[in-house]
């Protein structure tokens, strides 16, 4: 009792000393955390980032990016500019065919201000107090975005890529329309409304592969079709993967006996080391005859097949099978490039490498599906049984909304954790695949390892990193308007 | 009872409707496709070669073949007289690699014994004269020709096998009498050395093997009291695949990788996150986005930068130099926030009134934190556990970067892809190996398989 008494002194003493002393013992908690996770998770993005700008073959020298901007500036010596490694962003040009490059990234911009003006427009009219100045501040930004897209016009028409503009443009419009939509419609105005937005969104689409043949003619074609191939994978894997998952959680779900067993062992794929499975499914997707899969579909009658060994498109292999089946005699008509990889589809290869992520996620999925099940008031099962709903509409009704926010989660988990994918791909490429298994993680390795292409590498990964965070942001806005949380 | 009387929701959804039998089949047939990547992972790794090659679901319970071709020609008392030269087996006009053929005995009928001469896809290309008392292949033997299979006799390509006579009758091949296949597979006991042999007495190689005894019926007794299940198990594709592929070191460095790295997100993420989740410091939110932003970085991105830095080439940290060294192994795997978030939502739900009561006792923040907030946080702090168990068991991107060709560090993963890419196509010892590193991790499973699906279930992550 008595040192409480006493008057405080020094650094640590007192109300404001405890605080300092509280601060300065957290940071020493944190300091190891920060250290490593700024060396090897934050610092990163920067220095590859920097690493992009150049073209470091095989050994990474030091940059000369600084004394090359330097001298371009007028600040250095000459010789910085003859002598250079420095590329700025013509590892991005190259990677995507962006003829005009600065247009291009002028009107990213003058979009990005576009949607920024109409969201503090949209924010204006829902506040009160401030809504004046935010009307002024979207007034600006609008008007600078607008004073940039026309500054860039005149290059993006000369390069012919207009068409990203107006793709972009058609994609803004039906998410618009979309957005406007309310439960209150009528019939009418919703059919409306739709026929509108696949109007506008098949209007895009089109725009897009116009942009995309660009891209093709100019650009580094490998890694354009290593995207193709991600977005294959990725949509390949995940409908498939959810809806199995759903249907065996709402089944184990209907007071199964023996119901941790079953779980247990749905479990067991995803928690086996990736690496380990890979190998065997390179084995039961053989080539031979005697293969598992082969013997599997030997038992409905079918030829075997060369699995992973197969780099023909899966849609060219169903046209052959019809033509055996039927005794026809159909041919592939010849599509220019990248409508024709587009068309012919994921490779058989990369289906083989799908259906092994079925198998390992379908049980995870399902795990969490059961927790999200678990977590449904059986209240409102009863009501509707009551007023009479019947099963299907108990599902329709009650399940499927009340697990949205599960389904949600589960997709966007799911769909970057193809365009992450690396270990399993890795294992289970053969060959004789070619490059049709390179989803762009893979390649992003191969140039990065093999071909010791340090900048292009980088480059890459900035694009995947891009990608991703495009598409999680997509996916949060579409989560929003469709995920019922209760 | 009380149980059984609430109605269960999901019941109710059922109640009419499907019947119950084919829900139970749904989930069985799941359960099947589930398991049995695994069954027949485990049942391919003791299959022998042909087995194997043929696609055959179980191994046959007992073999009475040899694996190889080059075998030594013994006479019927199990002496060797003649040691065989450059089998050379022609299918066509390819001439194939003689290791994939071999002798096997079929039983033909009670006490009756077929030998056929088999090809690596396991299809028979010759078949021995029915009177034939053994396996000697002579010009006698019947080539197959839809197999398309020319024997070449001309060669002193020779098999013998003991005579018939001594082969245990019907009910000793069973494999649940523990019959030992050794005593008639003896010439199994050399194979690899009397390849080596042979290629030697060529001029092809130096020999270096074992020697090989004159009388094998030496070998005979000795392996006599060999079991079938453990010779296999542990002589047979695990014994090869590990040995041929250093497995004991890739475990070792695998154990110490994940131990060491264990070690240090534990220490690590503890720490962080009781600062996060009890302190109150300025700049913990911006600190706690800051970081949080991480966990959406891919690892592509930050793969060729961690390159640098580990090799000296991080302009701000040139004196490191971990490059094919444990630390590159494993300090870079401490950086996963997802560990501290975990922790740090868990920390934060625990009563003030502890602190309170811990700080009147004069407890710090280290002492509170070891003493009072760990023992109430075992649940999250298995989780975490497990997820960097099985984060850092199966880690093969960076590894591939952070270590050379054959380095001494290479973890299980990167032994098993390395392996896989040299090992050729024998499926039987890819299975062997496979089996061999999904080892731990499955036991760990079993064992502490509820920790590991409601860790997941309630976090929804692999780490």
């Amino acid at each position: 009792m008595q040192n409480l008494q006493e008057t405080p002194r020094g650094l640590f003493a007192g109300r404001k000393g405890r605080a300092r002393r509280e601060t300065l013992t957290a940071y020493l908690f944190l300091l190891p955390a920060i250290v490593i996770i700024f060396v090897f998770g934050l610092w990163p993005v920067a220095h590859a980032l920097y690493v992009s700008l150049h073209k470091w073959n095989v050994k990474p020298r030091g940059s000369q990016c600084f004394s090359y901007w330097l001298a371009s500036l007028g600040l250095g010596s000459e010789d910085a500019l003859a002598q250079t490694d420095c590329l700025g962003i013509d590892n991005y040009v190259e990677l995507l065919g962006l003829g005009d490059a600065w247009a291009i990234i002028g009107m990213i911009v003058a979009v990005i201000l576009g949607v920024v003006a109409y969201s503090l427009w949209k924010r204006s009219k829902r506040e009160e107090g401030t809504s004046r100045a935010r009307q002024i501040a979207a007034g600006v930004v609008a008007l600078a975005g607008l004073v940039l897209l026309a500054r860039v016009l005149p290059g993006l028409i000369a390069s012919g890529e207009w068409t990203y503009l107006v793709a972009i443009a058609l994609a803004l419009l039906s998410w618009l329309v979309w957005k406007g939509s309310s439960l209150s419609e009528s019939t009418l105005r919703l059919i409306l409304r739709w026929v509108s937005i696949i109007a506008l969104l098949s209007a895009a689409t089109f725009f897009f592969f116009v942009d995309f043949q660009h891209m093709w003619d100019l650009g580094n074609q490998e890694f354009l079709k290593s995207l193709i191939y991600t977005v294959f994978y990725s949509v390949g894997t995940v409908p498939v993967q959810l809806g199995a998952s759903l249907a065996l959680a709402y089944i184990l779900f209907q007071g199964i006996r023996g119901r941790g067993a079953f779980r247990l062992l749905y479990f067991m794929p995803y928690i086996a080391p990736s690496v380990a499975t890979a190998v065997v499914f390179r084995r039961i997707f053989s080539l031979r005859d005697t293969g598992l899969m082969n013997k599997l579909i030997g038992l409905v009658g079918m030829e075997p097949l060369k699995w992973l060994h197969e780099s023909k498109g899966v849609n060219l292999i169903i046209l052959d099978l019809i033509n055996q089946g039927f005794g026809t005699n159909l041919t592939w008509p010849n599509f220019s490039d990248p409508l024709n990889v587009i068309l012919s589809g994921p490779s058989l290869a990369l289906v083989s490498i799908i259906i092994y992520n079925w198998w390992v996620f379908v049980g995870y999925d399902t795990v969490i599906y059961l927790a999200g099940l678990g977590a449904i008031p059986h209240e409102l099962y009863e009501a509707a049984e009551i007023d009479g709903a019947g099963r299907w509409s108990l599902f329709r009704k009650i399940t499927i909304p009340l697990l949205s926010p599960t389904t949600f989660f589960l997709t966007v988990i799911a769909v970057i954790g193809t365009f992450k994918a690396f270990n399993h791909i890795w294992m289970m490429r053969e060959l004789a695949a070619r490059d049709t298994v390179y989803t762009t993680s893979i390649l992003i390795f191969q140039t990065f390892r093999a071909d010791g292409q340090f900048g292009e590498a980088a480059a890459m990964s900035f694009i995947l990193f891009g990608v991703i965070l495009v598409l999680s942001q997509v996916q949060n806005r579409i989560g929003e308007k469709l995920v019922f949380y209760g | 009872m009380a149980n059984s009387t609430k109605p269960n929701s999901a019941r109710l959804a059922l109640r009419r409707g499907i019947p119950r039998g084919l829900l139970y089949l749904v989930l069985l047939l799941g359960a099947a496709i589930m398991v049995l990547p695994f069954l027949w992972m485990l049942s391919t790794s003791v299959m022998t070669i042909g087995e194997a090659n043929a696609g055959r679901v179980l191994p046959r319970a007992v073999r009475l073949s040899c694996p190889y071709v080059n075998l030594p020609k013994y006479d019927k008392a199990g002496i060797v007289t003649e040691f065989a030269v450059s089998p050379k087996v022609q299918a066509g006009e390819q001439e194939l690699h003689t290791n994939s053929y071999y002798v096997e005995i079929q039983q033909a009928g009670t006490g009756q014994w077929q030998f056929r001469l088999v090809n690596n896809e396991a299809k028979p290309i010759a078949i021995a004269p029915a009177d034939q008392p053994d396996g000697t292949l002579t010009e006698d033997w019947q080539p197959i020709p839809q197999a398309g299979g020319v024997v070449d006799t001309g060669r002193g390509l020779s098999f013998t096998f003991g005579p018939p006579s001594t082969y245990p009758a019907d009910a000793a091949f069973d494999r649940r009498s523990g019959a030992s296949r050794t005593e008639y597979v003896n010439c199994c006991e050399y194979p690899t050395d009397m390849l080596e042999k042979g290629e030697a007495d060529r001029g092809e190689r130096e020999y270096t093997g074992r020697e090989i005894p004159t009388d094998l019926s030496a070998c005979r007794t000795a392996g006599r009291k060999v079991s079938y299940f453990f010779e296999e198990f542990l002589g047979g594709n695990y014994y090869q695949a590990w040995k041929g592929a250093k497995f004991n070191s890739y475990m070792w460095n695998s154990t110490r990788l994940t131990v060491i790295t264990l070690a240090g997100i534990l220490i690590v993420s503890t720490l962080a996150a009781y600062a996060f989740g009890r302190m109150t410091f300025p700049g913990r939110n911006f600190l706690f986005a800051v970081l949080l932003s991480t966990m959406m970085i891919p690892e592509t991105v930050t793969m060729i930068p961690n390159f640098l830095t580990i090799t000296g080439n991080n302009p701000f940290l040139p004196f490191i130099n971990w490059y094919d060294n444990w630390p590159a192994l494993t300090i870079p795997f401490m950086a996963g926030f997802f560990n501290i978030f975990l922790l740090r939502q868990f920390f934060a739900q625990i009563p003030d009134e502890l602190w309170d009561a811990a700080r009147i006792d004069g407890a710090g923040h280290l002492r509170f934190l070891i003493q009072v907030v760990l023992p109430l946080s075992k649940a999250p702090i298995m989780t975490v556990t497990i997820f960097a168990f099985i984060g850092s068991w199966n880690a093969l991107l960076w590894p591939l970067i952070a270590t050379k060709a054959g380095s001494d560090w290479w973890p299980i993963s990167v032994g098993l892809q390395n392996f896989v890419s040299e090992a050729g196509p024998e499926t039987q010892l890819w299975m062997a190996s496979a089996s061999i590193s999904m080892l731990p991790v499955l036991i760990l499973y079993f064992l502490a398989q509820k920790q590991f699906i409601e860790g997941i279930a309630t976090t929804g992550l692999k780490g």
